[in-house]
């Protein structure tokens, strides 16, 4: 069993497919013998910043675009929504907006109605993120009313297929007085065992009966389980798990809490992927390694084996006594792997018998804001290991782009492993503007896709 | 030789009775508070100590005591004066040195109050002894400043000084050090844990404690771990060296498992005892949660 090395990764996309906006690669998956691509504009300026979905098809290395949102008018509560995108004030008032500016979920499931299986995906949108499902990968029609009846949830995301059901997660809160990427009106999971007819119900109490939890943030169906991992500012994220059987909501049994007694510096969980049986956790503090409103961090996310009785192993972080025992970083390395600027474990993926794990890295943003206009490095971190204990990087340094900070997608295929990022250009732009940082020697923006 | 042991932590953190247990392992020396960390020579330490009721002073004067004599009788303990008179020249560094020596092979322990004043007696301590661990230790700074009131009161003014006294801001000048400092260690070298957490359940803590350190976590060691009270420091000393750790666990410094087993957490919630009307600051909110303070 042989890890990837760097030079095996070559770019499949770059620029954002032509989208400069397009910032994120959001999310991935395989459908029909191609890939697919949710591409998402979180700070989209106008109708050009649209949530598109593209299509690769492997065997020519041709992408084609085979969804862009429709482009709707704004009215006066739309243009004030619109505006908080760009931090509260859109530089050119747009008229008109994309119906969803993201494409944050995706997962290929067969519900009840499905005659086959279908491609869903979760929206990011200004009037209320919703599910898009497509039978034939060229055709996608909302099947959830905007926010699932409230139209202040940005996004849905974490779509997961369960024991027969789709699972998703309403995220973000947007109106037209403000702007929460974090948090949803309600924390809360989503489940449909029908999704083609658009309904949706509560898979669990809000918060998980705690109202301290602030958001459900991660899902991953593994170990016979459906887990679900909670955004927490006051004692650090939680962590659930259902059999889903029978009514929903469904019994839920808390596995983990207290942010793995690390409170607040595990204030979320992220990405999660089953791995040789046992469950990995990664951690994230938002924003750049410290989040503003609530005031937490910043510091550096941590990596977490659950086996399914409940025990746990560090994998990497902060040595500490706790409940379950004294746990040691099983790979010798602190939060981050060793650098404090890996905020977030954003995306993982098994591929070729090895766990592969993408991080969000803030270097390049503090560098350009308190950097004194030293020249920008950092960029996304890609780590591989085949024990789940021994680490070693794949990628480094957003793989010679400082813009890319972060690795968004990560999807293992029939033809590779594939990996999506965000990318910060515009931002760090801003950044070095108005705070005297060294502007980037490169302009590229939008997103790039690496396939090995 | 062992690398140290500093237990770092606010005034009035559990550091007395905390300490007093892992000081009574087999294979650790509890020291009293020596408060070395406080100059770069025992001199610039003596004269930087404050003489009011030998707080400062007497930690050492009885260890030496103890050391050169096997007693902490007064006439033992004026010859430790008069044996630090004699050495003022001498480094931190050369003191701590000839502690070990009379020690021998055991693992010293210090849980000095001075030690977190400043940041630079952390470093200065990290300096001399760049393997030694550090266990942060923490409290809620609600029970903190309480308890800070209270030994006040009892033995240093009461009620007029009380009114001038605002102990969350030296909690958080504490901590702010110690998390300052903290950055500087190698991974594992720091640790951090509540005082609270470990007294509730120390059969489930202190294994865990003595595995971070290397230590033996056989039953034997630790039930040593559970009998503060057997070490030559706790208790009252001589009249010109009374103290040198708090004086409430040198009044009684046995545990009672039944107590500990009640203590709570309070909240964060709600005003504070010395600044009536007002809420904990926004610094101590952020540190206490991320302390996992509730």
């Amino acid at each position: 069993m042989s890890l990837l090395d760097a030079a095996q990764f070559l770019p499949v996309a770059s620029g954002g497919l032509g989208h400069s906006g397009s910032t994120l690669a959001h999310a991935m998956v395989w459908f029909r013998d191609a890939l697919y691509l949710g591409a998402s504009a979180p700070a989209a300026r106008g109708p050009e910043d649209l949530g598109r979905i593209h299509r690769l098809d492997p065997a020519t290395g041709a992408w084609a675009e085979v969804h862009a949102a429709p482009v709707l008018a704004l009215d006066e509560g739309g243009k004030a929504r619109a505006a908080w995108l760009g931090g509260g004030v859109l530089r050119q008032r747009a008229g008109a907006m994309g119906r969803e500016v993201g494409i944050c979920a995706m997962t290929v499931f067969q519900g009840a109605g499905d005659a086959a299986p279908c491609l869903y995906a979760g929206t990011m949108s200004l009037w209320g993120g919703q599910v898009l499902r497509s039978e034939d990968g060229e055709t996608f029609t909302p099947v959830m009313a905007p926010g699932n009846g409230d139209d202040s949830v940005m996004s849905i995301r974490g779509l997961t297929g369960f024991g027969g059901r789709l699972f998703a997660l309403p995220s973000g809160t947007i109106t037209a007085e403000g702007l929460d990427r974090e948090r949803a009106p309600q924390a809360t999971v989503l489940v449909s065992d029908g999704p083609a007819g658009g309904i949706w119900t509560e898979a669990c109490l809000p918060g998980f009966g705690d109202p301290s939890n602030r958001g459900v943030v991660s899902l991953c169906a593994a170990q016979g389980y459906l887990y679900a991992g909670t955004a927490n500012t006051a004692r650090g994220f939680q962590l659930w798990r259902t059999r889903a059987e029978g009514a929903a909501p469904y019994p839920w049994e808390r596995v983990l809490t207290d942010g793995a007694f690390r409170f607040t510096h595990n204030l979320s969980t992220a990405a999660m992927a089953e791995f040789g049986g046992d469950l990995y956790i990664g951690t994230r503090i938002p924003g750049f390694g410290h989040d503003p409103d609530n005031d937490v961090g910043p510091a550096a996310c941590e990596l977490i084996r659950l086996r399914q009785d409940g025990s746990w192993d560090l994998i990497f972080g902060e040595p500490r006594f706790t409940p379950d025992g004294l746990k040691v970083p099983l790979s010798a390395m602190g939060p981050g792997l060793g650098d404090p600027y890996n905020s977030a474990i954003w995306s993982m993926a098994v591929h070729g018998g090895a766990l592969y794990i993408g991080t969000q890295n803030w270097e390049p943003n503090d560098l350009a804001l308190n950097g004194g206009g030293a020249p920008l490095r950092g960029g996304f971190q890609l780590w591989a290991s085949t024990d789940g204990a021994s680490w070693v990087p794949v990628l480094i340094d957003g793989n010679g782009s400082v813009a890319s900070t972060g690795v968004r997608a990560l999807l293992a295929t029939p033809v590779g492993l594939i990996l999506g990022t965000q990318n910060h250009s515009r931002l760090l732009q801003t950044q070095a503007l108005l705070h005297g940082g060294a502007d980037l020697a490169e302009a590229s923006a939008g997103f790039d896709v690496w396939l090995a | 030789m062992p690398d140290p042991l500093f237990i770092i932590a606010p005034p009035r953190s559990y550091t007395s009775v905390i300490g007093g247990m892992i000081g009574q392992h087999p294979q650790v020396y509890g020291l009293p508070e020596v408060n070395l960390s406080h100059g770069e020579t025992l001199g610039e330490i003596w004269n930087s100590l404050s003489a009011g009721l030998n707080f400062g002073t007497s930690g050492l004067l009885r260890l030496l005591a103890e050391l050169h004599e096997g007693a902490q009788s007064e006439e033992a303990v004026i010859r430790a004066r008069h044996w630090v008179q004699r050495r003022v020249h001498w480094s931190t560094a050369k003191v701590f040195a000839h502690i070990q020596e009379a020690v021998g092979d055991k693992m010293l322990v210090d849980k000095s109050p001075r030690n977190t004043m400043r940041t630079d007696n952390l470093r200065r301590l990290h300096r001399i002894f760049p393997a030694a661990s550090f266990l942060h230790l923490t409290r809620h700074p609600r029970s903190t400043g309480k308890s800070m009131l209270e030994l006040m009161k009892a033995y240093a003014g009461g009620e007029s000084q009380r009114a001038e006294f605002d102990p969350e801001q030296l909690w958080l000048r504490s901590q702010g050090h110690i998390v300052e400092f903290s950055h500087d260690l190698a991974l594992g070298q720091y640790m951090r844990i509540k005082g609270e957490m470990l007294l509730a359940d120390p059969l489930l803590y202190l294994p865990q404690i003595c595995d971070w350190l290397g230590l033996s976590s056989d039953a034997a060691s630790i039930e040593a771990m559970l009998h503060p009270e057997t070490s030559a420091f706790a208790s009252i000393g001589p009249p010109s060296a009374p103290f040198g750790n708090d004086p409430n666990f040198l009044n009684a410094p046995a545990l009672d498992m039944a107590r500990l087993a009640r203590i709570t957490e309070p909240s964060l919630e709600g005003d504070v005892d010395w600044r009536p009307g007002e809420p904990f600051s926004k610094p101590v909110l952020r540190l206490s949660r991320q302390f996992g303070y509730g």
